[in-house]
This record gives structure tokens, sequence and C-alpha cells, in this order.
């Protein structure tokens, strides 16, 4: 199927600042992943990468830090990662992304470009957006995936009104673009709501759910086989609402989920990347630290 | 008066006997009921019109009227159906929208709406998904509706879709309905004269659950 352009279809996002973070990862002879390029200016900085999986084999763990504290009026951040050939990454963050209220109403914007390489096996998973009062955000994530490549999605936000005045966050602006290099196969969730459109189009009964995530896996694993993992994953959980589906053209499976709050929308993401890791490779993931998100 | 022909060509498409093939659909509604998140007239109509104004006005709407747009090109009408089929990340949403649009493009071929027959060759060459907005924008057209009664036809049958759901999965009456179509009708023309998104895009986690759901649902009414 093309792709071609038409009126209001979106293009490539467009960097107007250069990026933050730019890495690229590369896998050497032995099949250890290693940091082969890396700009980190502020407001981020890097943790000293580490490795603690057993599968997949050299899997390199790196997590983002931000050193402003968050997410400010007017921001503009752009992360780009290269993850080449056969390398193996786990990308996430040391916490929530805190995205402070803008008083004057000018949105952060954030966008992330990630190539997953040939046979490459990428999991980014960063801790969910809180968003303040007022808090504008403008998010856009496009991650390229190469023949043979597994990526390991994830993205969520939560209201987040610390003095509980009953004010939600001004506006999020989400995009998650996964394509193949030429631009087919592609898979997109867009969407923009106000924080008082999101508690509203929620049916009363559901109106307690404050979060939601959604949690992505394009590989080419069987897929009936990813789906039903990922379902009785989900299942049991309490205090979540979700639900998993296949994706167009069989190049993956995603999960959407509503959750009461941070800590249950936590426990259903790590439900669910536990369950994929552990059909993917054969091995359950050890957790990357002692709290937080996964 | 409303131009008649144009009356009479929209009333005719709209008409629940015309084989469109859009109403064996519940867009999560099946679900929602079992899972009794939407029970009653109430509910439905904060469901109809969550529907409308964060799916259908953002998505299917803008979708409908560049496809309408693009008629004479049929290339940059499938390119706007690669990405509905794109942001239709359900299964069930997916594959009902598109066969919902292959039954309407089969019965516009037949009636020879310009158009049709073509698009419909590249659906089944695979260079198209037959989505049901793109189809309706295509089609409608032929027919010679303009774009604003191509979009509010669309509006209506999506609320008559919802509501027909409802009744027959026992939870709202037929009066209970039309009430409901009733105090819509000020959304949908409001949603109409607000201007078209520069992208598509679509945010209703609650039916997109739903339909995810339904796909492993015991027992199932509706396709989706």
């Amino acid at each position: 199927m093309s792709s071609t352009s038409a009126p209001g279809l979106l293009a490539e996002p467009c960097s107007v600042t250069p990026p933050q973070v730019s890495i690229s990862f590369k896998c050497d002879p032995s099949g250890q992943t290693f940091i082969a390029r890396q700009r980190t200016t502020y407001p981020f900085t890097l943790t000293q990468p580490f490795c603690l999986d057993r599968a997949p084999h050299g899997m390199l763990t790196l997590m983002l830090q931000s050193i402003s504290g968050g997410v400010y009026e007017n921001e503009r951040l752009t992360l780009d990662f290269s993850v080449e050939d056969g390398a193996c990454v786990h990308l996430t963050t040391q916490g929530a992304t805190v995205v402070h209220s803008m008083r004057e109403g000018r949105a952060a914007t954030q966008q992330v470009s990630i190539r997953a390489g040939k046979d490459s096996f990428v999991e980014y998973l960063p801790d969910p957006l809180a968003l303040f009062p007022q808090a504008r955000f403008r998010s856009s994530v496009h991650i390229t995936v190469e023949e043979g490549a597994t990526v390991i999605s994830g993205d969520a936000f939560g209201l987040h009104d610390p003095e509980a005045l009953a004010r939600p966050f001004g506006s999020v602006f989400s995009e998650t673009v996964f394509q193949r290099p030429d631009g087919q196969h592609r898979c997109v969730d867009r969407f923009e709501i106000s924080g008082h459109e999101f508690i509203v189009s929620l049916p009363q009964s559901l109106q307690r759910y404050q979060t939601q995530g959604t949690f992505w896996v394009v590989s080419d694993h069987d897929t009936e086989e990813l789906v039903t993992t990922l379902r009785t994953a989900l299942d049991p959980l309490p205090d979540i609402y979700a639900g998993a589906s296949i994706l167009s053209d069989n190049v993956g499976v995603w999960t959407r989920v509503l959750a009461v709050d941070a800590v249950a929308l936590r426990n259903a993401f790590h439900a669910a990347w536990r369950a994929v890791r552990l059909c993917l490779t054969g091995v359950e993931p050890p957790s990357r630290r002692k709290s937080g998100w996964l | 008066m409303t131009d008649p022909t144009a009356l009479l060509t929209a009333l005719q498409n709209g008409d629940s006997f015309f084989p469109g093939g859009g109403f064996a659909a519940s867009w999560g509604l099946e679900t929602l009921f079992t899972d009794t998140y939407v029970h009653d007239a109430e509910t439905l109509r904060h469901f109809v019109q969550v529907q409308l104004c964060h799916r259908w006005a953002r998505c299917d709407r803008p979708a409908l009227v560049w496809a309408y747009r693009a008629a004479g090109e049929l290339e940059k009408v499938a390119a706007v159906d690669a990405e509905l089929e794109a942001l239709s990340l359900a299964r069930e949403l997916r594959v009902v929208s598109q066969r919902a649009g292959r039954a309407l493009l089969r019965v516009h071929a037949r009636l020879k709406t310009p158009r049709a027959a073509d698009y419909l060759e590249r659906v089944k060459t695979g260079q198209a998904w037959s989505h049901l907005p793109v189809v309706q924008g295509l089609v409608w057209r032929g027919v010679g509706l303009d774009a604003e009664q191509a979009s509010l036809l669309s509006g209506h049958l999506q609320v008559m879709a919802f509501v027909s759901a409802a009744i027959r999965l026992g939870f709202v009456s037929h009066i209970q309905a039309q009430l409901i179509v009733q105090r819509i009708h000020p959304t949908l023309t409001a949603l109409l004269a607000a201007p078209l998104p520069e992208s598509l895009s679509s945010f209703t986690p609650v039916s997109d659950i739903a339909m995810m759901r339904h796909e492993t649902q015991a027992t199932r009414l509706f396709a989706n």
C-alpha cells in the first residue's frame, strides 16, 4: 500500500533545533552493544550504561535523566537514537517526567526519532508524563523499523494535581509512528486532548481513571501468540481497563490501558513488558531498579 | 427549499434499507454494555457525544472530505485510505470499516456511480483499503452531493449506527433512541461548522479498549 503525501497527512517531523540527545548504538563482534557515538546536552544527562539481561544477548540499558527537573514552558526538546544492525538497547528514564504548569500557555515540545536497524532489539520505555495543572505538551515519537528488528515501546500520561484543587492539565498532543524505511506498513497513534476533555470523555463510572498509556510490540514474532500473551498478562490486574490487538499488516501488537493511578498503570506495563520479553526471548527481564517504572 | 434532488439522494443513501453494510457494527458498544460502562439512555448519549467529538470530527469527517476533494485522483484517495488504515489500530475497528466500505463500494459500482468500479478494482488488487469514510467521500461525490451534505450524511449515519446497536442490545427503547438523536443534532451541526483539522487524529480510549476486548468476548451479536 502506498503512503504518498496528500493534504492533511503529516510529513516527517520538522526539528528546528539540533538534538539535545543524539546517540548511536552498535554491536561489537562478541554481540555486546556499546555506545558508538553520543552527544548529550542540557537539560539531559545520561547515566552510566549497564548490562543486566541474559537475553537478548548483549543488551545495553541506558537511563536518561533530566537535570532541569522536568519540562518547562516553551521548551523544544529533540532526541535522536540510532540502533545499528544487531544491537540491543533498553532506553528508559530515571522517573516520571514532570511537565510543569505553563501559565502563559506556550506548549513545550519533544520529538524523539528512533531507527531500529536490521535484526536489532530496541526497547523505548520512558516513565509516564506527570501533567501538572495548565501543562501543555506536544510529543512525537517516530520509529523506523528495519527488517528483522524488534521494537517494544510505551508511552503514558497521567493527571497530576499536587494541591488537589481539581485542576487538570492544559493539553497534550501525542503522535507515535511506526514505519518501515520505505514508509510502508505505518501504524500511527495521534491524539490531542485537554485535561478537562480527558476527564469528561470517560464514562462516569470510569472517571476515576486518571492515567492512560499505550504499549507496542513491533516484531516478526507470531502476533497471535503475542496478543494472547498481552491479554493473559493484563486480564487479572485490578484498577485498569485494557485491551490488546494485532496491528495492521501483522507488523505487531499493541495495547491501550486506562488506569486508576500511576501505580496501577506501572503494574500493567510491568506485567506486559515481562510477559512479552519472556515470549520473545524465553527469559524474564530483571528489574532496572528497586522502585519506579520497570 | 433545499435542492430536492440532493435531499432525495441523501435520503436514499442514508436509508437503513440502502445496503451499505454499516449497521453490523457496534463500535465497542456491545462490550461496554457487557462491562456495564454504557447501560442506559444517558450513558449512551454520552458515548455518542464522545465518539462524534473525538473520533468522527477529528478522523472520519476529515478523511471523508479529503477523499471527496481528491475523488478525481484515485492515488490521492488511496493515500487518505492508507492513513486511516494506519490510525485504525484495533483490529475489529479496521476490519469492520474496510468491510463496510467495500460493501458500499460494490453497491455503487453496480449503480454505476462514477469512479466506484475503478476504486473497487484498486481495493481488489491491494492498492487501496476501502475504509468507510473514504468510500463515502468518493461515492457521495459521485452521486452529486456536495462535501457538506456528504459530511452531514456521514455524521447522521454514524449516530444512527450507535443508537441502532443500543436498541438491538436492548438497553434503550426506540423512543429513547430518537430523543438521543434529536439531542445530538446541535453537536453534529456545530462540528460540521468547525474547520477541518490539519491531520487525522482520534482519542477514544474507552471504545478502542472495548473493541479490542470484543475480539475475545464469548457471545457477540456485532462485528465489533
